[in-house]
């Protein structure tokens, strides 16, 4: 934590709201990723997003400063995720692929090109989350996004240390199972679109 | 063929012995099953690492405050709405309270309900004797006085009442319009 941060967390905790909004600026975009990771659109990403910042508002008094804040704050964000998760049954992948419209990608602009290639990395990936369970894609999205190790795994979604490892070979074991289904639904497609001469399409 | 122990090699993240190292390279030239684990799940390791974090829409520092505000404003009004039922609910237990007191002393200082009622009935009868001298009193009074000035004196005194009257919406208007008074 830099000393700006703990000087805008010492005024938020006197109940300064300017002082929160430093702190929102700084992590909005890990706390919306992860969101957007878990929940699998942006709409339900930026509402949760919005809410994990303002429950860490309201209990910063509970925030112990000897820890990490971006730990407490991202398990609060997972947490959430995951009871919205359990409770609505959202499912993460949709058709219309709504998320292009929100989804700002990393500076300088990408050609139109990279934004379709990225968007298609973007559903591939939220194809394979979709197949885990919540507190495994957490234990995922923590692991491989945010560098996490198992303790602070364990920490942030209140587990053991080998309940981690064990969710993370599970999740591991499901997605690689995805990704050959992925492969093999895409090798299907493939050899007819080959195939095909420029004068056998449906308009001639 | 058996695939333990090496796809929880492939599958749990932790560094491999040489020896380890040197079954697994051996297992996965013969192995297809294990090959394609190790191939697959390397794609997806892969894909993680070039998807990248994801900026929310601009202004989410903005919506966020709005949000905050917003939620100051509920649990503001949260609160007045229970403070409210809390007054309501102190109020209607202190009037039950009360009538339930009332009713036990009615009842026992008479001893029945026809001695409540006459004492009732003799309470009405009073108050009417009471409204009808009053009003006996006056019907005198405007009897009487009348008599008292002749006609121009009743002249000269509401000339009077009317000159003070008149003077005293003046002073008031007056005030009114003084500076620093709106």
């Amino acid at each position: 934590m830099n000393d700006n941060e703990a000087i805008w967390l010492a005024r938020a905790r006197a109940g300064d709201d300017d002082a929160f909004t430093h702190i929102v600026e700084a992590y909005q975009k890990p706390v919306f990723s992860l969101c957007y990771r878990m929940l699998g659109n942006a709409g339900d990403a930026e509402d949760a997003a919005q809410e994990a910042f303002l429950r860490a508002y309201r209990h910063l008094n509970r925030y112990d400063p000897n820890r990490s804040f971006a730990t407490w704050l991202l398990s609060i964000a997972s947490h959430y995720c995951i009871d919205r998760l359990r409770k609505k049954r959202l499912p993460s992948f949709s058709i219309d692929n709504e998320a292009h419209d929100w989804w700002q990608p990393p500076d300088p602009g990408p050609t139109p090109e990279a934004v379709m290639v990225m968007d298609e990395k973007q559903l591939r990936v939220r194809e394979l989350l979709d197949v885990l369970a919540p507190k495994d894609r957490a234990a995922v999205v923590l692991h491989y996004w945010y560098d996490y190790s198992y303790e602070e795994i364990a920490e942030s979604l209140a587990l053991s240390e080998s309940a981690v490892k064990s969710r993370l070979y599970r999740a591991r074991r499901a997605l690689a199972e995805s990704w050959q289904t992925q492969e093999s639904q895409m090798e299907m497609l493939e050899p007819n679109n080959a195939e095909r001469t420029p004068y056998e399409t449906p308009a001639f | 063929m058996k695939h333990q122990p090496f796809e929880n090699w492939l599958l749990f993240d932790e560094t491999l012995i040489p020896d380890q190292a040197q079954a697994l390279d051996e297992h996965l030239q013969v192995c297809e099953h294990c090959q394609t684990l190790r191939q697959s799940w390397g794609g997806v390791a892969g894909l993680f690492r070039e998807s990248p974090d994801l900026d929310p829409a601009s202004g989410f520092a903005d919506r966020w405050q709005a949000r905050l505000k917003q939620d100051h404003q509920g649990v503001l009004a949260s609160r007045h709405r229970w403070q409210s039922w809390i007054t309501l609910i102190l109020i209607a237990n202190a009037v039950s309270i009360l009538g339930v007191l009332l009713g036990m002393t009615v009842f026992n200082t008479f001893d029945s309900l026809t001695e409540l009622l006459l004492v009732w009935v003799y309470r009405l009868t009073s108050l009417l004797t009471v409204i009808n001298i009053f009003q006996n009193l006056l019907a005198i009074m405007i009897r009487t006085i009348p008599g008292l000035l002749p006609p121009s004196g009743w002249a000269i005194l509401a000339a009077i009442i009317s000159a003070g009257s008149l003077v005293w919406v003046l002073s008031i208007a007056r005030l009114a319009r003084m500076p620093g008074r709106a």
